[in-house]
């Protein structure tokens, strides 16, 4: 039976987006599918699932948020204040640490750092004063690291991993949430020279400048704070791009606010624009469209597309022809929603309902996301793609604010509120990536903000906020095992494979902007235990 | 709300009394608070003495809070907390809330607001948390070192963000905007005449590249890749570069105008 799967798989399916024994990019491949080939783990024995190793870092402030890399028997994982360690796979053993200097003041939006980058004989990471830094993948010796502006004039640093692509080396940046103006950053992996810049928000002259008002262009946001993807054969990188400053106030930038809330495609090599779509025109939710985009390759009313799914802030998932930027189509992953009443079939928002100054208004989903930054998986297998939705509201209150270049520019303010039916709650479900249509549910009493991780043994693991890092059956929902951390997860989990032996690692440890603003709705939060520790887990070994 | 003038401050400054005993309406009491301490501030500016917080003074800070403070993840409606920790009732002295405000925490999203807030915002907002924490009464106010309006413009041009990467503060740290990469000493009147002789030219495999040394000794050796800008910190093995005479590299000041780097002048020679 499994093998018949397979074979449909194979045929319906490329496999590129799978990793096999490495996990060798943030996304576990470049097309993000977050996807593990590897099935020595699956149904039928991950009950027997146990601890192999851990590591922990001492480095818990804001929790370890973290995707390990794993290349070659060696994993490579990064802490908030962005210290570097690279293990041994197996065991756990120290092979290299790399201390960062803790910056002089305070840091913009905190300490966080969601992973490294490896290739070309180095690791990349980006810092939480704003620097890239390229760290020899052997000696952990530094070679290289440069300012992308200075952290406290743009208000906006570093946390997500960079993506590199061939010998360039991509950086986005936060932001979002400041008065600033949003951008990609690449340089040379060779000696970190500057290679280009592309603007999420276009400079006078440049197309789609009528869409802001007056001045508003310059502190606009479009954030680029999480990583892209990218496709090798059409060699375009897609990322994300957050939401339009100030978040909440609008009458300053009336327009559509091109590139925010858009997902736009970049020739890698010169940073130029290829196209873009705009999910969200005009956002005045703090809905990001920053998320990941998971390409995959599917039929569509008969005819086999390139795709790019894409879930945003708003907790709606659309879906793009990857090739020109063509929708496709969109649907809710959350059951609580009115900020729109729905999306046309030629990707209009319908039924906007905004805030206004002065007094709440009561929006679903939350100024957090309908989806947080934690991933979606696809897995070929299944043909679902599995998403961690977040059923919590909020009252807005939108108001003008003076811009200050670096400055917070949220133009308001938000306090979560419980949905309108019953408690704040999340949920894990698998979806047919086209139709959206649910095939299961899994339910969950507080908040899931740790990464989906799907595998060849039709298995899907996450974390939750009490500690529990579980397997869920791929394609029943039914959970399998689950195991007691002792620290919340909000990171992003791996599998890989050393000597023949599968893993699956986990970063442990509660934290974030994020969780640490939950206890409006769920006063627990306050149990919720940081940490910063890397929990490995694999079969016991034959005969015992 | 309790008077919230300081009654021996008030004495010494002698101007009208105010109530005594009996409290006066509350129609009287904001009047005359917002009169006296327009009055009292103008003194206080004048003599540096302490300044008192007037009820106008924690209802702007309360404003000032709600947009910068209470917002997104951080310290919540009226100091309450969020993602941020609680300010309301925590005990805090005037001291802890200035220093915290100005300087902000290291290491922490809480930044410095001292120069990201404008002064009547910033002792503004250091008034309300002092309320929230029980305080009613105290100073706030430093001197301030004004800058001429050529100064000014040129501390904006200095940092200027619509220049991307071709701005002084690429490379140059003053007044805590900036990244320090090399230190600007003695500049001339005019910054086109600025020297540059300590740029070398370095020699890496077929590469020949400005760069500003930082060390060099043993295995490896630091420098600033100067090539494109911004400036790369390197770090390479010592016999894989020769580093030969002083590099024909200028300052990248095509950006700015004659007129620019006068008013950038004039701010550097203000803030030494």
């Amino acid at each position: 039976m499994r093998f018949l799967f397979a074979v449909l798989s194979v045929c319906a399916f490329a496999e590129d987006g799978a990793t096999h024994n490495d996990w060798p990019q943030h996304g576990g491949t470049s097309l993000f599918w977050r996807y593990s080939a590897l099935d020595q783990i699956n149904t039928s024995n991950v009950k027997r699932l146990t601890p192999a190793w851990a590591f922990q870092t001492g480095d818990y402030e804001m929790g370890f948020q973290a995707t390990p890399i794993v290349m070659g028997g060696v994993l490579y994982v990064s802490t908030s204040r962005n210290n570097v360690y690279a293990l041994d796979a197996a065991t756990g053993a120290l092979i290299w640490q790399y201390k960062y200097p803790a910056p002089r003041g305070a840091v913009v939006y905190g300490p966080q750092n969601r992973g490294v980058a490896v290739a070309a004989g180095k690791v990349f990471m980006g810092t939480y004063d704003n620097y890239v830094v390229a760290i020899d993948q052997k000696t952990g010796a530094e070679a290289w690291k440069v300012n992308v502006e200075d952290s406290k004039q743009c208000g906006c640093n570093i946390t997500a991993a960079p993506l590199v692509v061939k010998d360039t080396v991509i950086v986005g940046g936060t932001g979002g949430d400041s008065a600033h103006r949003g951008y990609l950053t690449a340089f040379d992996v060779k000696n970190g020279r500057l290679k280009w810049r592309f603007y999420t928000i276009p400079g006078p002259g440049e197309k789609g400048h009528e869409t802001w008002k007056g001045d508003s262009w310059k502190f606009g946001g479009g954030a680029t704070w999480m990583t892209g993807s990218y496709d090798p054969d059409l060699n375009l990188v897609y990322w994300g791009v957050g939401n339009a400053s100030s978040d909440f106030y609008a009458a300053d930038r009336d327009g559509a606010n091109l590139y925010t809330n858009s997902v736009i495609a970049l020739d890698p090599e010169s940073g130029k624009l290829r196209w873009h779509y705009q999910e969200i025109p005009k956002d005045v939710w703090d809905f990001d469209s920053s998320y990941e985009s998971v390409l995959i390759d599917r039929e569509v009313r008969g005819r086999m597309r390139k795709l790019l799914v894409h879930v945003n802030k708003g907790g709606f998932a659309f879906v793009l022809d990857r090739t020109n930027g063509e929708f496709i189509g969109a649907y809710p992953i959350i059951d609580n929603y009115n900020w729109i009443t729905g999306v046309t079939e030629d990707g209009k928002l319908v039924g906007r309902n905004e805030p206004v100054a002065g007094k709440p208004t009561y929006i679903c989903p939350g100024a957090a996301g309908g989806k947080s930054w934690n991933q979606i998986a696809f897995s070929p297998r299944t043909g679902f793609i599995y998403t961690p939705s977040l059923e919590v509201c909020n009252d807005l209150v939108a108001g003008k604010q003076d811009v200050k270049e670096g400055a917070s520019f949220f133009g308001g303010n938000f306090i979560m509120k419980p949905p309108p039916k019953g408690p704040a709650h999340s949920h894990v479900d698998a979806y047919d990536p086209v139709t959206g249509k649910r095939q299961w549910s899994f339910p969950y009493k507080y908040a899931l903000l740790a990464s989906m991780l799907a595998t060849a043994g039709d298995l899907v693991f996450t974390g939750d906020p009490e500690g529990n890092f579980f397997a869920l059956d791929a394609r029943t929902g039914a959970k399998l095992w689950s195991f007691q951390t002792g620290a919340g997860h909000r990171g992003s989990s791996v599998t890989y494979a050393v000597n023949g032996r599968q893993y699956v690692a986990t970063p442990t440890g509660w934290g974030s902007l994020v969780s640490n603003a939950l206890t409006p709705v769920w006063p627990e939060a306050e149990t919720f235990r940081s940490g910063s520790t890397l929990m490995v887990f694999a079969l016991p070994e034959s005969g015992q | 709300m309790k008077s919230v003038l300081n009654r021996s401050l008030w004495s010494r400054l002698s101007v009208d009394p105010v109530h005594s005993g009996r409290p006066p309406s509350r129609d009287h009491r904001e009047r005359s608070n917002s009169r006296v301490f327009t009055h009292a501030r103008n003194l206080a500016a004048l003599l540096f003495v302490p300044l008192m917080y007037s009820q106008t003074m924690v209802e702007h800070g309360a404003d000032v809070f709600a947009k910068t403070c209470a917002t997104g993840y951080c310290h919540g409606t009226k100091g309450a907390g969020g993602g941020a920790p609680k300010l309301a009732g925590r005990g805090f002295d005037e001291a802890l809330i200035v220093s915290v405000t100005r300087a902000g925490v290291p290491g922490t999203a809480m930044q410095g607001y001292g120069t990201i807030l404008a002064r009547p915002d910033f002792n503004a907002v250091v008034a309300y948390v002092a309320s929230l924490n029980g305080i009613e009464a105290r100073s706030t106010e430093t001197a301030v070192r004004p800058l001429s309006g050529e100064a000014a413009r040129g501390r904006d041009l200095f940092s200027d963000p619509l220049r991307g990467f071709a701005r002084c503060s690429t490379c140059h740290q003053v007044d805590g905007t900036g990244i320090a990469v090399a230190p600007i000493v003695n500049a001339p009147a005019s910054l086109r005449d600025i020297s540059t002789s300590h740029v070398r030219i370095v020699i890496e495999g077929g590469d020949r590249f400005p760069a500003l040394v930082v060390s060099q000794g043993g295995r490896r050796t630091s420098l600033y890749d100067l090539s494109v800008l911004p400036p790369v910190m390197r770090t390479v093995e010592s016999s894989a570069l020769k580093v030969d005479g002083a590099a024909s590299w200028r300052h990248v000041l095509g950006s700015y105008s004659d007129g620019e780097l006068r008013a950038i002048g004039a701010f550097l020679r203000s803030v030494k």
